[in-house]
């Protein structure tokens, strides 16, 4: 065999053990919730009947469809905020010459590397001063730029051909008009793909809302998801019926997966390797 | 009037370079200035400067008879060809010809109207419903010519707009864009580093190196009589011959001398009382190859270039190269001998200290 054959067979072998770790725990998670609470320390992998019924539990005992549609508006709405603002900081950050917006640049990345624990503190009493704790708006607010997403675009509006940028200028377009006829469909792309992690990323979150989200009928998938778990914990609890919830925690994720995951991977590797 | 005036115009980007330094210039109404110069001499900067894109340094820039130093490129009344077509990918092409018309609130009725009068001189019409990505090089520049053309603009900018292009393409569109600057009536500025191009269109070539300019002149003048061997060396392709030499007065005539070979010159007896040393620069077009050794310079062939009907006969002179261009009538071998003559009165003779040509001696 020669060097070549072997190196691929090494390469397939690691993506497959990789890919087994990474669906393994998916995997357990769907079994366990088709099982009845019974067999869950069976031992046994696969269920001995099949229980989809734990399902529509989820929807019928719990206030899973409540957390879903707010996680999923105040995503879309912080969605919209982020790339928003993320459209005028980036491309000021992308075409500004002077050296003090390079410096600012930098300051506002060093921003992004603190941990994001260390800001809880400060947005909280803020959040508390303004009477906003507990309520979507408060939590919106605290969502409104995106460090991430200021950078992600800045890389890909300096991108645009500078003569692009040039030729539109002697046409006689200004800021605005820049920004709206040649940046934004130029980066049409990156901008989807930016959609896309906002909405992961703010679907996904938990430390923070769960710090500022207490009331029930404000919760959020993940601390719904949590709540599953520890109401429960005194009196043994329904794994089936929690990792159904999480399953189906996962749907909008994995929808979105489906429609764009070509994308997403396209924009991640637009982002971090260097062409 | 779209004359344009540079006064003292001088680009830095650092503190201890100008990449413009100190250039004056004035472009008459509806002339073809080139510039021409090789890369990284500031051709492009000084474009730039022009047309409003690039900040200046120090000096003025007037259109007409306006200084323009902080008017808005798109006020300037310009437009500009970028050498890599700069057309907006997401728009089609009559899009592209439009955004600016647009922007200037420009009738739709009469944008329309400019745009297939551009589209008919280009020979685009075809291509209106079409994205850049679906063109190729030529029909991209030919857009991009035809969204410069449908602004009306006094001064045309254009920045190396052939040289993505292959050959025969850049050889049908240079005619085009002579064509284009007899009918338009309106100023151009060329900015190329290809001195064929530079010959065929300017009215006037100015030679830049190293950010100032080294000769402004018509095509004739700067072939006929180059200032320095920069210049000549520039201007001509093939590179032009530089031959160690001496000048010899005869009969009241001044000659150059090449290891015993005489050439004639129409140098002033004047230019004898300094005595000067002396590089003789003879063109490749101006050599032939003779069977006769007298009058000629024993020459070793080392290869031979055909391009078209004419050959490059590439020569080995004592420790130097030599170029012989000539018609293609017959085949050399490698390390054949041959005699290289140069024709009378070809010849341009530069101080080897200065580097200037004695006959534009001021």
């Amino acid at each position: 065999m020669s060097l070549a054959k072997l190196k691929t067979g090494i390469h397939y072998a690691m993506l497959i053990l990789l890919s087994v770790l990474m669906v393994f725990p998916f995997l357990w998670m769907f079994l366990i919730s088709i099982k009845p609470k019974s067999e869950v320390y069976s031992g046994s992998l696969l269920p001995s009947t099949f229980h989809f019924e734990n399902y529509i539990r989820v929807f019928t005992e719990t206030k899973m469809l409540l957390y879903l549609w707010n996680s999923i508006s105040v995503s879309l709405i912080v969605i919209v905020f982020q790339i928003f603002t993320a459209i005028f900081a980036a491309y000021v950050f992308a075409t500004a010459q002077k050296r003090w917006v390079r410096y600012c640049f930098v300051l506002i990345l060093a921003t992004y590397m603190l941990p994001s624990a260390v800001t809880y503190i400060p947005s909280f009493i803020l959040l508390s001063k303004a009477n906003l704790l507990d309520t979507h708006i408060g939590y919106i607010l605290s969502e409104l730029i995106s460090i991430f997403a200021v950078f992600f675009l800045r890389q890909s509006f300096a991108q645009v051909p500078k003569d692009v940028v040039h030729a539109a200028k002697l046409d006689g377009a200004g800021h605005l008009r820049l920004i709206f006829t040649v940046y934004i469909p130029y980066c049409k792309n990156a901008i989807a793909s930016l959609v896309l992690i906002t909405f992961i990323y703010s679907y996904n979150n938990y430390m923070w809302p769960s710090l500022l989200i207490k009331s029930e009928e404000n919760m959020f998938v993940t601390i719904g998801l949590r709540r599953l778990f520890m109401s429960q914990a005194g009196y043994g609890m329904d794994f089936p019926l929690a990792m159904a919830a999480c399953a189906i925690s996962l749907a909008p994720m994995l929808i979105l997966l489906a429609i764009a995951s070509k994308r997403i991977i396209h924009s991640m590797a637009n982002l971090y390797v260097n062409k | 009037m779209s004359s344009i005036m540079l006064k003292s115009l001088s680009k830095q980007y650092t503190n201890d370079k100008y990449t413009l330094d100190d250039i004056s210039l004035e472009i008459k109404d509806k002339e073809f200035l080139v510039l021409l110069g090789p890369s990284g001499c500031g051709k492009s900067t000084l474009l730039r400067m022009i047309a409003g894109i690039e900040e200046i340094t120090q000096g003025d820039v007037y259109i007409g008879d306006v200084c323009v130093n902080e008017v808005e490129p798109k006020d300037r009344g310009v437009a500009m060809v970028f050498q890599n077509y700069a057309l907006y990918p997401h728009m089609t092409v009559f899009e592209n010809m439009a955004y600016g018309l647009k922007i200037k609130k420009i009738k739709k009725a009469e944008r329309e109207k400019r745009i297939k009068a551009a589209a008919d001189i280009l020979q685009i019409d075809p291509l209106l419903k079409r994205f850049p990505s679906q063109l190729s090089g030529g029909q991209k520049q030919r857009v991009a010519i035809g969204r410069a053309i449908v602004k009306e603009p006094k001064v045309f900018l254009m920045d190396e707009p052939l040289s993505n292009l292959d050959a025969k393409l850049r050889n049908e569109m240079r005619i085009e864009i002579k064509k284009l600057h007899e009918r338009l009536d309106s100023t151009f500025i060329y900015v190329t580093h290809d001195q064929v191009e530079a010959v065929t269109l300017g009215d006037r070539i100015a030679i830049m190196a190293e950010g100032k300019f080294r000769q402004i002149g018509t095509p004739m003048e700067i072939i006929d009589c180059p200032v320095d061997m920069f210049v000549a060396n520039f201007i001509s392709s093939p590179p032009i011959n530089y031959m160690d030499a001496s000048l010899i007065q005869r009969d009241n005539q001044v000659y150059v001398e090449v290891d015993g070979v005489l050439l004639e010159t129409n140098l002033p007896l004047e230019v004898m009382e300094q005595a000067p040393e002396i590089v003789a620069g003879i063109r490749p077009e101006h050599c032939f190859l003779t069977e006769d050794s007298e009058d000629a310079l024993a020459m070793e062939v080392l290869f031979t270039e055909i391009i078209g009907t004419d050959v490059l006969v590439h020569l080995k002179y004592k420790t130097s190269s030599f170029i012989v261009k000539k018609s293609f009538t017959q085949t050399y071998a490698k390390g054949q001998k041959v005699n290289a003559g140069i024709s009378a009165n070809h010849v341009h003779v530069f101080d080897r200290q200065t580097q200037k040509n004695l006959r534009c001696r001021p």
